[in-house]
């Protein structure tokens, strides 16, 4: 089973690691990348109200300005559950914050969190859990 | 009469000279008329007349011209030469012309048919023989020959004859025309002259008779006008007696006819009238007395009845008050003459005086009658058989009649309720008749009609009854019934107040008030000191000062009470009893009035028993006070619902309200009602469960906060007994404590954040290292890929160290202070800001609005306030709106020992609902347009708060921002930077 891959991170760098190890483990798959939430949000919703869009795990950076991970979640979860059944929604976070893991934990759009930096390991125990 | 006698008169010889008068102009009218006709004829006559002679003139000429023409014609036969003939021609033509004017001329004047025609046959015989003349005279032609001349000649004649004869007819006849008119017209004259002389024969006589018969009636009239003169002016002459008759009288008379018009009124009406103002036109005469105004008033009523004959006279008197005085008058009216139907008599006769008088008689003796019957008195007058002359109202009353009249002439014995006792008044009252003294009773009893019984004073007169010389009785009776009874009331009171005096429980004393003697003792009094009452009677006051002070106390004191005199003063005395023993009294003097005179009385008795008690009782109490004033919490008892009973004296320092101005008062009127109620529920708890409730409670007092510890005991008589205790400097040190327990825990938490925050922005550096070198380490990367990814780790490493040099600074600022505090001024900070900011500042076209005249300078570490001043206005200038040149406004104020200082922007502002937990957050950033790490805020908290200040922040999206720093003052803040130093540490 494929998935897409989106990444919404103010990092560069970590967006560019990711994509590097996601292209790594899946040398098919399609990656996409935000340093913006915003401009994440607004491509989710327009492309993902289509039935026939591919299923996609979504890594989501918790520090970010303007709009923080959490924020980000907010706003997803106003969307339309035929928007919100495509993602599966994994916190990539270099916080140690123990309430930040406790947050991921109740939030029933985040399936886990993930501590920074992303390696083909923890992208297979993804996997695993799906 | 005399005038229409008159006026006959003259109406009759009116119609006499009318009479004469009218005969006189017919005769005259008649003779003018005949005497016209007579003129007519007489000329008509005349003309005709003249109208034959012309005619006869006219046949005359007619007949010479005719005969001038045959004697012509005739001569010519003879000569008959041509010359002749032609002359004769022309004359024979000349008179046929003349005849032809005649006959035209007389053809005009023929009137008559019978002259008309004699005159055809005499115009056609003229004509004929004129033509024949016309012939004959023809000059005969040359050849012709004159033959028949003789024939001619003849028939010439014949003509002319018959033209003679015709003529001498129609003159004839003219002649007899002429007669006969003259005969006519004589005829005619002669009649006419006859009827003008029977005519005027007949006006003669007639107007005679007319004279005649005039004059005769003339005469009689003129005797029949003196007689009448005669009578006319004797019954004046009457008539003015009875007028002046009338006039002299002083009643207001007024004469009606028959229909109530008034006809005539006399002198004394019309006085009367114009006095009162009503004399009108013409003093009512000609006014009806029974219709309008005055119809249906019982005057009007009478009089109509008179007038309709049922009556012959009446009267009526009546009231016709003036404004200013009454008046009444007599109205009498009459017939003139009762026999015939004559007109009435209105008499209104002034009778004031007499109404007066007996109106006088009346009001007098209703007076008398009214005195008589308002005395409280009895009045009566009897005659010897005990028969009631007269008697008054309370009389009556008692006997239970209605009024007075009902007894007059009744018997005393037939009348009084109780008999026994009219026996004994008829005794009495003879007694005085018979006596002819006056008696007086000074005590008769008297049983009413309801059984009362009454005393009287009773006084007996002589009388005798006005008009008839009898002999009576008069009595007057003053009812002295209540002052018996309240003689009798008082000699018992008497014997009570003594029986009183003697047998009181206190002693008594009664002093005299000038010398101090005691004039009378009572029985208790003897007991109480010893001494018997003629020792105490005779006593010198200066030796019975021991037994009472109402008298000796010292003087000053004495006529204070004495001058008060109001009710009892009550002293307590040591009374040294004859025995010499002392015991306790209580004494109450008063002051009173004795038969008249003012007397001190003393009452006195002994209080030995209460006083030790007293004694005990003031010995506990002050125990009682002491150890209350060695309390410091507030003592109050109140009821159940919450009445404050009292308040112990102790010696509290924070009452809440003074005890006299609470006593008596219900706690809800006196706490706020949120206190009150929680105190009214410990109270109902603690009487319910009979325990004792404690409880905390702060209240306002004065202007301060204060707590107080409360607990609420029952007391048995349902109310409770509430200590408070001031506690509000434990609970101040206790709430300070906890508000520092809290700073504490917050700023625990924050370094907790702020090591959070620290470790991630380390680890995310470190994470990206890792992921890289991991990369480069285990993948098959390109080499520009690869050469990216080393670039990318020298930039990790970069911020890494970065972010350790954050740290460093951070720190730095947190434990400092190697810098020491300066007075700083604000706007020289704000320049030298300015100033390193220019280029900044010109490229955004920035507008600053300062004011720091409320206050300008402060102690503080100047690269602190710098970079406060830097990071705030770069923030503005960094975050304002596009399009908007950025306005900065920067103010100080200065409050209750406080520094604030407000920075305020137009830019883009902060979503406070969203981000304000985070504003001052380490790396916490709001806008991704522009570069920032999200240390400025984070920092200017940080220093902020080490300068000993607070900082919050107001900002609306898209409107501005507004921090406000706020510098408590300088102890407190060195007080902070201590704090600070050591959580540090």
């Amino acid at each position: 089973m494929t998935h897409d891959f989106i990444i919404v991170d103010d990092d560069p760098i970590n967006n560019m690691l990711c994509q590097l190890i996601i292209e790594q483990r899946f040398a098919t798959v399609c990656t996409r990348s935000f340093v913006d939430p915003c401009d994440a949000l607004a491509y989710v919703e327009a492309t993902y109200s289509n039935a026939d869009a591919p299923p996609t795990i979504l890594f989501l950076d918790i520090n970010m300005p303007a709009l923080t991970g959490w924020e980000f979640l907010n706003v997803f979860e106003s969307f339309t559950a035929a928007i919100k059944e495509h993602f599966k929604i994994y916190m990539l976070s270099s916080s140690v914050d123990p309430k930040d893991k406790e947050r991921a934990d109740t939030n029933a759009n985040v399936l886990a969190y993930i501590e920074k930096p992303l390696t083909i390991e923890s992208l297979d125990c993804v996997f695993s859990r799906l | 009469m005399l005038e229409r006698i008159r006026d006959k008169q003259r109406k009759t010889a009116i119609c006499l000279l009318a009479v004469f008068l009218f005969f006189v102009l017919s005769a005259t009218i008649a003779f003018i008329a005949v005497r016209t006709q007579y003129n007519i004829i007489f000329n008509s006559s005349n003309q005709l007349s003249k109208e034959i002679a012309q005619k006869l003139a006219l046949l005359d000429k007619i007949n010479g011209c005719s005969t001038s023409m045959y004697v012509v014609l005739s001569n010519d036969q003879l000569n008959s030469d041509e010359l002749n003939r032609k002359s004769s021609q022309k004359l024979i033509d000349s008179l046929h012309n003349d005849i032809d004017q005649a006959i035209s001329k007389m053809d005009a004047l023929i009137i008559d048919r019978k002259e008309k025609l004699f005159f055809e046959q005499f115009k056609a015989a003229s004509l004929a023989y004129t033509q024949f003349a016309g012939t004959y005279t023809r000059v005969p032609q040359q050849n012709e020959k004159l033959v028949d001349q003789k024939n001619e000649s003849d028939e010439f004649n014949s003509s002319f004859a018959i033209f003679s004869m015709h003529m001498q007819l129609l003159v004839e006849y003219e002649h007899i025309h002429i007669k006969k008119i003259a005969n006519e017209s004589n005829n005619e004259l002669s009649g006419m002259g006859k009827a003008v002389t029977l005519i005027l024969t007949g006006c003669v006589l007639v107007s005679v008779l007319v004279a005649v018969i005039a004059f005769w009636l003339y005469k009689s009239l003129v005797l029949n006008y003196a007689r009448l003169e005669e009578a006319t002016s004797e019954k004046e002459k009457v008539t003015q007696r009875f007028a002046s008759i009338l006039n002299t009288l002083p009643a207001n008379i007024a004469l009606l006819n028959n229909e109530g018009t008034i006809v005539d009124v006399n002198n004394a009406w019309k006085l009367f009238a114009k006095e009162n103002g009503f004399a009108g036109d013409n003093y009512g005469i000609g006014s009806s007395y029974i219709r309008g105004t005055y119809s249906n008033t019982p005057v009007a009523i009478q009089l109509q009845k008179m007038i309709g004959g049922e009556l012959q006279q009446f009267s009526v008197i009546y009231p016709c008050h003036a404004p200013d005085k009454k008046r009444w008058f007599e109205l009498l009216a009459k017939r003139e003459n009762e026999l015939t139907n004559a007109g009435i008599v209105l008499m209104h006769i002034d009778i004031t005086e007499k109404q007066e008088s007996e109106e006088r008689i009346k009001q007098s003796k209703t007076n008398l009658r009214q005195i008589i019957d308002l005395v409280p008195h009895l009045i009566f007058v009897k005659n010897i058989r005990g028969e009631f002359i007269l008697t008054n109202k309370r009389f009556a009353e008692l006997y239970g009649v209605e009024s007075p009249k009902t007894l007059k002439t009744k018997l005393i014995m037939e009348t009084i309720p109780v008999l026994e006792q009219g026996e004994k008044f008829m005794a009495e009252d003879k007694e005085v008749i018979i006596s002819g003294k006056t008696k007086v009773n000074p005590e008769a009893f008297f049983t009413d009609f309801t059984g009362e019984e009454h005393i009287f004073h009773t006084t007996r007169v002589p009388y005798y009854i006005a008009g008839t010389n009898e002999r009576a009785v008069l009595g007057v009776a003053i009812e002295i019934t209540a002052q018996k009874k309240a003689e009798e009331e008082l000699k018992k009171a008497e014997a009570n107040y003594r029986e009183i005096f003697e047998k009181a429980s206190d002693g008594i004393f009664i002093l005299d008030i000038e010398t101090g003697r005691i004039i009378n003792a009572n029985q208790k009094s003897l007991n109480i000191t010893g001494y018997s009452k003629d020792e105490l009677l005779a006593a010198h006051p200066s030796e019975i000062s021991s037994l009472n002070p109402c008298f000796n106390r010292n003087t000053a004191n004495r006529n204070i009470w004495m001058a008060e005199k109001s009710g009892h003063n009550i002293f307590e005395w040591e009374l040294t009893k004859k025995d010499g023993s002392i015991h306790w009294i209580e004494v109450s003097c008063t002051i009173a009035n004795i038969a008249g005179t003012e007397r001190i009385i003393s009452f006195f008795h002994e209080i030995d028993d209460r006083k030790s008690a007293e004694c005990a009782l003031r010995r506990s109490e002050e125990e009682l006070r002491a150890l209350f004033s060695a309390m410091t919490e507030i003592v109050i008892v109140l009821d159940a619902e919450g009445k404050y009973l009292s308040i112990a004296p102790t010696n509290s320092s924070n009452p809440y309200k003074p005890a006299e101005a609470v006593i008596g008062r219900k706690i809800q009127d006196i706490m706020p009602q949120e206190n009150a109620g929680k105190i009214l529920q410990y109270v109902e708890l603690a009487l319910s469960g009979l325990c004792t409730v404690s409880f905390e409670y702060n209240l306002c007092v004065g202007e301060k906060d204060a707590w107080f510890e409360g607990s609420i005991t029952p007391l048995p008589d349902n109310t409770v007994f509430w200590i408070a205790r001031d506690i509000t400097e434990r609970k101040m040190g206790e709430m300070d404590r906890t508000k520092i327990t809290h700073d504490l825990i917050q700023r625990n938490k924050d370094l907790e954040q702020f090591a959070y925050i620290i470790s991630h922005n380390l680890r995310a550096p470190v994470a990206n290292i890792l992921g890289i070198t991991s990369a480069l380490h285990s993948m098959q990367l390109g080499q520009d890929k690869e050469k990216q990814m080393k670039s990318d780790l020298k930039t990790c490493t970069k911020k890494l160290d970065d972010v350790i040099k954050d740290l460093n600074y951070i720190l730095q600022v947190k434990r400092e202070v190697t810098e020491r505090k300066e007075i700083l001024r604000f706007s020289e900070l704000l320049t030298s800001i300015q100033l390193c900011i220019d280029g900044m500042i010109r490229k955004a076209d920035v507008q600053f609005i300062t004011d720091f005249t409320a206050v300008d300078e402060m102690e503080a570490f100047k690269s602190y306030l710098y970079s406060i001043f830097f990071n705030l206005i770069s923030n503005s200038i960094k975050y304002r709106r596009p399009h908007t040149p950025p306005i900065i406004e920067i103010f100080s104020r200065k409050y209750d020992n406080k520094i604030e200082l407000i920075f305020r922007d137009n830019g883009l502002g902060i979503d406070l609902e969203k981000k304000g937990s985070q504003v001052f957050g380490l790396y916490k950033r709001f806008h991704s347009h522009t570069e920032g790490k999200g240390m400025g805020l984070f920092m200017t908290k940080t220093q902020v708060e080490a300068l000993g200040g607070k900082i919050s922040v107001h900002s609306q999206v898209n409107h501005g921002t507004e921090f406000r720093i706020e510098f408590d003052n300088v102890n407190k803040m060195e007080e902070t930077n201590r704090s600070l130093q050591l959580l540090n540490q």
